[in-house]
C-alpha cells in the first residue's frame, strides 16, 4: 500500500496534475474569499466553502480519472495484481494519495481564515467544523471517482462519468424535491428498483431461473408491503433519493454542528465506494 | 515447485483452457509452445494469480494461489506478454517501485537493483524515462522487474518477442543462466528458442496439452524410422520398385536434389527399422544407393503436426494414416 501511495504521489507532482489541482482549488477559494470576506467585510468563511463545492465537478475527475483506468489500459495492473500486494492495499494506497493532494490544497486555504482572524474575530470552531465537513465531502467525491475509474480503461469515460456522478450528487436535493410523492409513483419506483436489483443479480450469476425467482420474491414483498403498510410508500422515491443527499449533510457542518450521524454517513459512503472499487478490481479476475 | 491440477478457464461459454494438469519440478525450465490463442497466456495469468481459474487449482511452492495469494506470489516473478512498465518513470524509479511492491528490505534494495540491472544489461539506461526506451529495452526492463526480489519461480510470457536477433541471443543467454538457479516457465511460438532454452516442452493447442517431453525426445518420438533415400536412376522406376515392396508403409517422392537421382521418403511398416530392406531392395533392383539417412522431424514439423486439425493424439494418428493413404493414392496416380 505504501509503495502504491508513494508512486501516486510522485505521479501527481511529477506531472502537472497535483499543481494544477492545488492551484485551481486555491485560486477559486481565494476569489470567493476576496469577494465574500474581504470586499464584503464579512468574517463568515464557511460561505466561501459552500461556493467552492462546485469546483469538485472538475477537480474530482482530475484527481481520480487515471488512478485505475490507466493501470488497466497500460496492462500495469498485471504487475500490481501479481505482486504480494492486496487489492485492498492497492485501492487504499491510491485513494490515500488523492486525499493527500486534496488535503494539501485544503491546508493552504487555511491561510484565509488566519488572515481574517488578524483583522477581526472569527468563529474558530465553526470554521474548523466546516473544514472537517468539506474534507469528508471531498472524500465522498474522490471515492466515487476512484470507483468510476475502476470501471473503465478509458480516461475520458472515467472523467465524464465522475463529472456526471458529482453533478448528480450535487443536484440530489433539487431532483428529490421535484419527484412526485404519490403512492403510484413510489410503487413504480419500487418495481424499477427491484428490476435493477434483478438485473444486477443476473449479471453476477448468469442464471435466468434464479433471477426470475429473485425478481418474483421482490415483487411479492412490494405487494405485501403495499397491503400491510401502505403508508410506507408515501414519498418512497424521495426518501430513497435523500440517501444520496451529501450537501444536506454537509450543511450541518457549515452551520457549525459536528453531527456524529453525518460523520458516520460520510465515512460509510466513502467506505462503501472503496469497497465497490475493490470488488470491481477483484471481479476482473473472474471475467 | 509449480503444481497445476485440472485447470479450466472459461470466458463465458468459450473455454480458453480445458482441464490442464502438469507439474514443474525445482530447477526445471518448461517451455509452453502453441499457436496464438492456444491458452498459453491464460494459463500463465492463472498461475500468477492475475486471473482466477474457473475450476482446478494452482500451487506455487506448496501454497495455493487463491487461498494463500500473498505467500504464493512472493515466489513468483512474472513478465506478462506486454511488459507492465510505467512510461512516466525512469528505469531505476520503476524498479524501486517494484521492489517496494514486493516488500524488498530497504537495506538490500540498492545492491539487488544494481545486480539485476547489471545482469540484464540495463545499467546504462537506469536514469532514462521508460517511455523513451525502445521495445527491446522495455522488454528487458520487464524482465528485470520479474527478477526483483529474487523469486525462485519465473513465469515469462514470450520474453523475446519484438527483439532484434542480437538481443534475442542475449536474453536467451540470460534465461539459460537464470535456469540454473530458478524454476522457469516460458512461452513462445518460436520453436528454436524453446529447444535452445528449455529442458521440457509442452505443446498446447486449443487449451489442451497435446504433447509434453524433452525437445530431443519429442523430436525422435514422432520421427522414428523415417528415412530419406537417394538413389541413382530414373525416378519413376525407382518409385515403382519401392512402392511394390511390402516392408514399407509409406513411400513418398521428394523434390529432386541431384540430377539423375530419385529422392524418396520411406517409412517402415509398424515403425520398423528398414535400412537393411532398403539396401537389399536397391541391390536386388540394381540401384545405386547414394544416401540413406534417418529423417528427424524438426520441432517445427512436430508443432505443425500436433497443432493442425484438432490436435488430439488419437486424432493425430488417424490423420497421419489418412494422409499416408492420400499419399499412396497420389503415388498410384504417378504410376
Amino acid at each position: 500500500m505504501k509503495a502504491i501511495y508513494k508512486r501516486e504521489m510522485r505521479m501527481y507532482f511529477h506531472s502537472m496534475t497535483g499543481y494544477v489541482f492545488i492551484g485551481f482549488f486555491v485560486l477559486v477559494t481565494a476569489l470567493y474569499f476576496s469577494m465574500m470576506n474581504i470586499l464584503m467585510m464579512s468574517p463568515q468563511f464557511e460561505y466561501v466553502f459552500s461556493s467552492v463545492i462546485m469546483t469538485f465537478l472538475l477537480l474530482a475527475p482530475m484527481l481520480t480519472m487515471r488512478l485505475l483506468s490507466e493501470e488497466t489500459k497500460q496492462k500495469t495492473d498485471q504487475l500490481l495484481l501479481t505482486t504480494p500486494v492486496s487489492i485492498v492495499g492497492i485501492v487504499l494506497g491510491k485513494y490515500a494519495a488523492a486525499m493527500t493532494v486534496f488535503l494539501i490544497a485544503l491546508g493552504i486555504t487555511a491561510l484565509f481564515p488566519v488572515i481574517l482572524s488578524v483583522y477581526g474575530t472569527i468563529a474558530v470552531a465553526q470554521i474548523f467544523c466546516s473544514y472537517i465537513g468539506f474534507f469528508l465531502l471531498g472524500g465522498v467525491f474522490l471515492a466515487v471517482g476512484l470507483w468510476i475509474s475502476s470501471l473503465t480503461d478509458n480516461l475520458i469515460v472515467a472523467a465524464v462519468g465522475t463529472f456526471v456522478a458529482v453533478f448528480l450528487l450535487l443536484m440530489t436535493e433539487s431532483i428529490v424535491s421535484s419527484a412526485s410523492g404519490s403512492v403510484a409513483f413510489s410503487l413504480l419506483f419500487a418495481v424499477v428498483l427491484a428490476a435493477l436489483f434483478a438485473l444486477y443479480f443476473y449479471n453476477n450469476t448468469k442464471s435466468k431461473p434464479y433471477t426470475l425467482v429473485t425478481f418474483g420474491v421482490l415483487l411479492a414483498v412490494i405487494v405485501v408491503l403495499y397491503f400491510v403498510r401502505p403508508t410506507w410508500f408515501d414519498g418512497l422515491a424521495g426518501r430513497f433519493g435523500m440517501l444520496f443527499a451529501v450537501l444536506t449533510r454537509y450543511s450541518y457542518f457549515a452551520m457549525g454542528i459536528l453531527d456524529v450521524s453525518a460523520v458516520v454517513y460520510f465515512v460509510s459512503f466513502i467506505g462503501l465506494f472503496l469497497y465497490f472499487t475493490v470488488r470491481v478490481v477483484e471481479k476482473k479476475r473472474w471475467a | 515447485m509449480i503444481e497445476v491440477n485440472h485447470l479450466v478457464k472459461s470466458y463465458g461459454k468459450y473455454q480458453a483452457v480445458k482441464d490442464i494438469s502438469f507439474r514443474v519440478e525445482e530447477g526445471e525450465v518448461l517451455g509452453f509452445l502453441g499457436p496464438n490463442g492456444a491458452g498459453k497466456s491464460t494459463t500463465m495469468n492463472v498461475i500468477t494469480g492475475y486471473l482466477s481459474a474457473t475450476s482446478g487449482e494452482v500451487k506455487i511452492a506448496g501454497y495455493d494461489i487463491l487461498q494463500h495469494p500473498t505467500e504464493a506470489k512472493k515466489h513468483i516473478g512474472y513478465l506478462p506478454e506486454i511488459p507492465p512498465v510505467y512510461g512516466d518513470m525512469t528505469v531505476r524509479e520503476y524498479l524501486q517501485f517494484v521492489s517496494e511492491l514486493k516488500g524488498v528490505k530497504k537495506s538490500e534494495q540498492k545492491a539487488m537493483l544494481e545486480d539485476i540491472m547489471d545482469k540484464i544489461k540495463i545499467s546504462h539506461v537506469a536514469g532514462k524515462m521508460i517511455r523513451n526506451l525502445s521495445k527491446g529495452y522495455r522488454q528487458r526492463v520487464g524482465l528485470a522487474q520479474a527478477l526483483v526480489g529474487y523469486p525462485d519461480v519465473l513465469i515469462l510470457d514470450e520474453p523475446t518477442v519484438g527483439l532484434d536477433p542480437k538481443q534475442i541471443m542475449e536474453i536467451r543467454d540470460v534465461i539459460r543462466e537464470l535456469g540454473k538457479t530458478h524454476t522457469i516457465i516460458l512461452s513462445s511460438h518460436i520453436l528454436s528458442e524453446v529447444s535452445a532454452v528449455c529442458n521440457r516442452v509442452m505443446i498446447l493447442n486449443k487449451g489442451q496439452i497435446v504433447a509434453s517431453d524433452t525437445p530431443e525426445r519429442l523430436s525422435s518420438r514422432l520421427s522414428e524410422n523415417r528415412y530419406l533415400v537417394r538413389i541413382k536412376g530414373e525416378e519413376e522406376a525407382v518409385l515403382a520398385a519401392f512402392a511394390a515392396c511390402p516392408d514399407f508403409s509409406q513411400v513418398q517422392k521428394m523434390d529432386q536434389v541431384e540430377p539423375g537421382t530419385a529422392e524418396l521418403l520411406v517409412v517402415g511398416k509398424d515403425g520398423m527399422d528398414v535400412r537393411e530392406q532398403i539396401f537389399r531392395l536397391a541391390v536386388a533392383c540394381d540401384f545405386v544407393l547414394l544416401l540413406c539417412k534417418s529423417e528427424k522431424l524438426s520441432l517445427e514439423d512436430i508443432f505443425l503436426r500436433l497443432t493442425e486439425g484438432d490436435g488430439l493424439p488419437e486424432a493425430e494418428e488417424r490423420e497421419a494414416d489418412q494422409s499416408a493413404q492420400k499419399e499412396g493414392q497420389t503415388h498410384e496416380s504417378h504410376l
